[in-house]
């Protein structure tokens, strides 16, 4: 994570704990469209990336409190809240069916309309494998691929060893690979 | 993270393959997966998130805390649209010049989140108006917060204090149209008498049709009728005379 923009952030957080609206503001607009986008990942859902996102700045707003900027950075303890977010969403009851992420949900991922058809399903293949994986799985590959974390970052973050990151990360990525051929999907070389 | 801290991640994870076999085809699809481009937010994902705070803030009324009073402001902030990515407009006067000026805008920045609170009093935003008219000459923002409140704050003083406020700035061609638009639209007559006068003091010709309807309508209160008569007379020599 870059320092000068951790710092920027900290001092952002101390002034919305003396009721600075302007910034949260900032903070909203520095890094609402990761979170967006991570929820987005997780869910495979745009509303509920929204309905995730408005949450979870919503509790940096009322539980501004409990940040601590000798603690970890910002991004990290965000994150924090965004699994927490991610958390009480999962444990809210399901909808009719077990919901896998729709490849056209995250439609915006393709380079762009005039992209090759080949490339385009390709992607496509890779997205809904992504989405077949576990939750955890595929939040720990988010996180390390997506998100910028480093492997100690996600290990405070969810509270294990960084060697037990790589594992997990190394387990994930393995998985994918086997949704992949599973769906047919040749292995480039 | 840097290039050189992924990398070195990237590796530590294959060191967990079985062979180089594997440890090649799990580096190609996490280049693969690198390679898919980061999905964009709605563009309208902020006025969303100012329209959740506001019910939030509706949920939990009661509740008085620092936190839910931000809540409404940030709200009504990215309504506002004072929320952005930039940050306060550069500072381009000299040492003290500029620190006056930052004082200024900090000043204005309160005062804009004190206009904003649905919940704060009339004597409140009238403040909040009078700090932000100095601001309003330097800063974008403190312009828009006051056509806001000139345009809909639910009490007439704070609104006509407001228009007052910009009168100096209505070489604004959208501030122009905005309190032209009021004389159409505001029907307190002592809104439209402030209006008239500002619009004659600053010789806002282009406002000109919009007072002339106002002095050709058949007008409850003559004072309007006539105020509107003499400064669309007043503008029509000033314009004749340029």
């Amino acid at each position: 994570m870059d320092g000068s923009a951790e710092g920027s952030d900290e001092r952002a957080m101390a002034a919305v704990a003396h009721g600075d609206p302007a910034a949260l503001a900032a903070l909203y607009q520095r890094h609402h469209a990761r979170i967006w986008a991570f929820f987005l990942r997780t869910t495979g859902s745009r509303p509920t990336a929204e309905e995730l996102t408005h949450d979870v700045f919503l509790r940096i707003l009322r539980y501004h409190a409990s940040f601590k900027a000798r603690r970890g950075g910002f991004v990290r303890w965000m994150y924090g809240v965004a699994r927490n977010v991610l958390a009480d969403h999962g444990r809210k009851p399901p909808p009719a069916a077990a919901r896998e992420i729709d490849p056209d949900e995250l439609a915006s991922e393709l380079p762009s309309p005039s992209a090759v058809l080949f490339a385009t399903e390709e992607r496509r293949r890779l997205i809904a494998a992504l989405g077949r994986l576990e939750p955890a799985q595929r939040e720990i590959l988010v996180l390390a691929r997506f998100e910028g974390l480093s492997h100690r970052d996600i290990a405070r973050l969810v509270g294990c060893s960084e060697g037990a990151v790589k594992l997990r990360v190394f387990r994930a990525l393995r998985r994918l690979e086997r949704l992949l051929r599973e769906n047919h999907e040749p292995t480039p070389r | 993270m840097s290039r050189h801290r992924a990398d070195e991640d990237l590796e530590s994870v294959l060191r967990h393959c079985a062979d180089d076999d594997e440890r090649e085809r799990l580096r190609r699809l996490w280049g693969r997966l690198g390679a898919l481009a980061s999905p964009a937010p709605p563009p309208d994902l902020a006025a969303r998130f100012s329209a959740a705070l506001h019910d939030a803030r509706a949920n939990a009324r009661h509740r008085r805390s620092t936190g839910w009073r931000l809540a409404a402001a940030l709200a009504a902030g990215l309504l506002l649209g004072i929320v952005g990515t930039r940050q306060l407009a550069p500072i381009t006067d000299g040492p003290s010049g500029s620190a006056a000026l930052e004082l200024q805008l900090r000043e204005a920045r309160h005062a804009l989140a004190l206009a904003a609170l649905p919940g704060a009093t009339a004597t409140s935003r009238l403040t909040a108006v009078t700090a932000l008219t100095p601001a309003a000459a330097r800063d974008a923002r403190s312009r828009s917060a006051l056509a806001a409140l000139a345009a809909a704050d639910r009490d007439l003083n704070v609104r006509m204090l407001a228009a007052q406020g910009l009168g100096p700035h209505l070489d604004d061609p959208e501030l122009l149209a905005t309190l032209t638009g009021m004389l159409d639209a505001d029907g307190e007559p002592l809104m439209n008498i402030v209006l008239l006068d500002v619009f004659v003091e600053r010789s806002a010709t282009t406002a000109l049709p919009a007072i002339e309807r106002l002095a050709d309508q058949a007008s409850d209160d003559p004072l309007v009728s006539e105020k509107a008569r003499w400064a669309a007379r007043t503008l029509r020599q000033r314009r004749n005379r340029t």
